[in-house]
């Protein structure tokens, strides 16, 4: 085999990895959430995804320096319930600079492993979807309890004041009667709309 | 040499060099350099001087965030520290490192090569390189001076102080000044046979790719002082599109962030070619590597937007296709240069050392950069973590400054006409930068794995061993650089004198390597030229054992053979029927010796 085809091979094979990478992963791309993907995958985009429901809607409002959820915990705007295994569709806006909504799973991510985000850009909706999946026990040992926090900096103002310290909460509850009593009563009343049917 | 150019250079040189010089004269010699070298000498102290600047920022940095996770001011208070010093202090530490280290080291190589090379031995539009210089350099300290917490402009609206974009403005401009005279001094007198070898097309490829991306940054920013943010109260423009502002930003700063590794990507292949003593397995396939990487550099942007709201078609086709597809000229570029070193029993010494990190950096680097774009590929996010600092000092410090000091070791005591002062110095400086940065990148990558947002000051307990073994990192790393500044200083002061040489010994080695690579390839045509100076056209290069048998023809094939087995044994009679061979002339190899 001459040099030039040994290159050749190697180039193409090359090429080929990165076809393979491109069919893989395409199914993860545009679809915000995957039914079938147990996982769920946070894919920020432009455009809401169709929704084929049932969907979660959470609004996330970001400014410096602090999150607004809509819906939200009474009296705790920086704090929101939502169910687990219904896929929850964030909208994600900033009024002022832009910010990165950044939700991981603070000491816990070695059993939950895994973390999302988007970034809030003044004059745009940004939107992502996930399916928050917590096992059982989780709800026990406070594994529920998704650390939500500020990814693009955003300024600081003082010690305590600032970019560092912009974080708020997403309670995980189960999808029974006891998860939304609680969401019910904790939200007065004022729960994430679950979406259901074909919208696009 | 004709006698009539010696003669004005001599007078020059009194000139310059006159016994008892006035003040004035000898400050506008160190200001305006006309000589290549000169000025090459001159960005390389400033290189450094920015080494320990933008250094100390970072220890300050890894030390607080070593010492307290709880956003107290440990070790920083005391110095009289704010929260937003601590910030400030990352913006400067950013940017100094990048347009002050990277570039003006790596614009202090290419400097002092290319006229080398060349053998033009001159420096083009030297008042565009002295002005563009110390535009560089006023600019860097005005950002120091600018109070900026803001890292960069691509976070507007946030508002930086006026005085952070004027500099940055007076910084690129600056830039461009001096990409412009390099790119002069090496099509400067160009004959009309004449070629580029492989490290002058590197560099004016990437002189090219980051001209043009400066121009886009330039407008963006100014568009930003003529704007409300500018910080001027000015009115023409009014505040710009977010998107349409990073985009412009990141597609300017692609070109930039490899800027530095493309400009010695060629003398990095050059050295592996000379250590391995043998040619480049495929000369060829390194010319296409750098229009590939060209095209991509151009195109792989917006995988800093990967979270941002932009169309999926152009965050698909401009991040995540192109973003893998950079990955393939990379990895073939260091598939040559390791088939080429494979069983060469080179000399391990410092520059062999970083040249091997630094590739090794590049592929790690590289490799977990991919996930970093809109491919969840590994199911987590992990834009605006600690992978991504992960990943800068992977690419810019063992990969990017690594492969300059390569370079270094070998290129400064020629620059110096000095020997190296201390081997011992320079291994020492090896093992502390090499294993000080891999433990600061390794911690970072674990963090980012663990979801540490990035630019904090504040986080949770489990994160603070990281950031202690970053912090043990970056003083060890920060001390081999002090080794490094001192061995350098030593050479040039103290080193022991280097017999005075018309040619460094890389510059013809190289050039007669790369030449046999061409020869062996076939398409060496010798109506062409690739320098002016006289270097052997070909160099007997065979390990000892094969010298005995001079019919066989030099040539990388040799290795593969051993690589690949079997699969290739026909290769064995590839030399012997390339065209090229028919050319007795170019055939070897030390001919003009005998
Ligand atoms: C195979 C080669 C490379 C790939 C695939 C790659 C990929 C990426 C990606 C996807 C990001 C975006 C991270 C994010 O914001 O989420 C990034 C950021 C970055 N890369 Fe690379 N990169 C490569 C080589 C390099 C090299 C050679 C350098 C410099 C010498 C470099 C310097 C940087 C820097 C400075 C950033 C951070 C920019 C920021 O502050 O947001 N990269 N890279
Ligand atoms: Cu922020
Ligand atoms: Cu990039």
């Amino acid at each position: 085999m001459k040099k030039r085809t040994l290159l050749f091979a190697w180039t193409f094979i090359l090429f080929l990895t990165v076809l393979v990478l491109e069919i893989v992963y395409t199914p993860y791309d545009y679809a915000g959430y995957i039914q079938n993907n147990n996982v769920g995958e946070g894919v920020a985009q432009a455009d809401r995804p169709p929704i084929e429901g049932p969907y979660q809607v959470v609004m996330v409002t970001c400014e410096q320096w602090q999150f607004l959820f809509y819906p939200h915990v009474a009296g705790s705007p920086t704090a929101t319930i939502v169910l687990a295994n219904i896929p929850v569709l964030f909208i994600v806006r900033s009024m002022d600079v832009t910010h990165g909504f950044y939700v991981n799973t603070a000491g816990q991510w070695a059993s939950q492993g895994f973390q999302f985000g988007v970034m809030a850009v003044p004059g745009y909706y940004d939107y992502v979807v996930w399916n928050f999946q917590p096992t059982a026990a989780a709800y026990t040992s406070g594994q529920s309890l998704y650390h939500v926090q500020c990814s693009e900096y955003c300024g600081v103002a003082a010690s305590g004041l600032g970019h560092p310290w912009m974080d708020a909460l997403i309670i995980v509850v189960p999808n029974n009667s006891t998860g939304i009593a609680m969401q019910r009563q904790m939200m007065d009343n004022n729960t994430p709309p679950i979406l259901t049917g074909t919208l696009s | 040499m004709s006698s009539p150019a010696t003669e004005t250079q001599t007078t020059v040189v009194d000139r310059e060099h006159d016994p008892n010089p006035s003040i004035g004269r000898v400050i506008w010699n160190i200001i305006y350099s006309k000589d290549y070298k000169h000025f090459a000498m001159k960005l390389f102290c400033f290189g450094m001087i920015w080494l320990f600047v933008a250094g100390s920022f970072g220890l300050a940095l890894r030390t607080q965030a070593g010492f307290s996770y709880t956003g107290a001011l440990l070790p920083l208070g005391f110095l009289g520290y704010s929260t937003i010093a601590y910030f400030q202090m990352m913006t400067y530490h950013a940017v100094v490192m990048f347009f002050g280290t990277i570039f003006t080291t790596g614009f202090a190589i290419a400097y002092y090569a290319v006229p080398l090379i060349r053998g033009t031995r001159k420096l083009a539009v030297p008042w565009l390189a002295n002005l563009g210089h110390w535009m560089v350099v006023f600019g860097l300290y005005m950002v120091i001076g600018s109070n900026s917490q803001y890292m960069f402009t691509f976070l507007i609206p946030l508002k930086n102080p006026a005085s952070f974009y004027i500099a940055e403005a007076i910084q690129f401009i600056g830039d461009e000044f001096l990409i412009i005279a390099l790119v002069a001094t090496a099509y400067i007198d160009k004959l009309p046979n004449e070629k580029f070898s492989l490290p002058i097309s590197f560099i004016v490829m990437d002189c090219v790719a980051m001209g043009i991306g400066i121009i886009t940054v330039e407008s963006a920013i100014i568009w930003t002082i003529l704007s409300p943010l500018g910080g001027f109260n000015l009115q023409v423009f009014s505040i710009p599109n977010v998107e349409v502002f990073r985009a412009a930003f990141w597609f300017e700063s692609h070109p930039l962030v490899y800027f530095g590794a493309f400009l010695v990507a060629g003398l990095a292949i050059w050295f592996a070619m000379m250590y391995a003593k043998r040619p480049i397995y495929s000369e060829r396939m390194i010319r296409y590597c750098i229009a590939m990487l060209f095209v991509l550099t151009m195109s792989v942007y917006i995988h800093h937007m990967a979270v941002d709201p932009i169309p999926l078609w152009l965050r698909d086709v401009f991040a995540q296709v192109a973003t893998e597809l950079i990955a393939v000229p990379f990895v073939i570029m260091w598939t040559l240069v390791l088939i080429t070193l494979k069983y060469s029993k080179p000399k391990w010494d410092a520059t062999l050392l970083f040249l091997v990190a630094a590739i090794a950096g590049n592929i790690v680097g590289g490799a977990t950069a991919e996930p970093l774009q809109p491919i969840p590929a590994a199911d987590f996010t992990v834009h605006n973590t600690m992978w991504i600092p992960g990943h800068i000092h992977f690419m810019m410090a063992t990969f990017t400054l690594g492969s300059f000091f390569a370079a270094l070791y070998y290129v400064a005591p020629e620059l110096f006409g000095r020997k190296l002062y201390s081997q011992g110095l320079a291994k020492f400086h090896f093992i502390g930068w090499t294993v000080g940065m891999g433990a600061l990148e390794a911690a970072f990558k674990v963090q980012g794995a663990m979801g540490l947002v990035r630019r904090e000051i504040v986080w949770f307990s489990i994160y603070e061993p990281w950031f202690q073994m970053a912090m043990i990192g970056a003083w060890l790393a920060g001390l081999s650089a002090v080794a490094f500044i001192v061995n350098m200083f030593m050479t040039w002061r103290f080193g022991e004198p280097m017999p005075p040489r018309v040619l460094p010994r890389w510059v013809t080695i190289g050039l007669a390597l790369e030449t046999q690579s061409r020869i062996n390839e076939g398409n060496h045509d010798p109506n062409y030229i690739y320098s002016r100076i006289p270097y052997p056209i070909g160099l007997q290069a065979l390990p000892s054992t094969e010298l005995a048998e001079p019919t066989k023809e030099l040539s990388a094939t040799k290795v593969h053979e051993s690589l690949f087995g079997k699969l290739i044994r026909r290769v064995r009679s590839y030399g012997v029927t390339s065209g090229s061979r028919s050319s007795s002339s170019d055939k070897t190899i030390g001919s003009n010796s005998s």
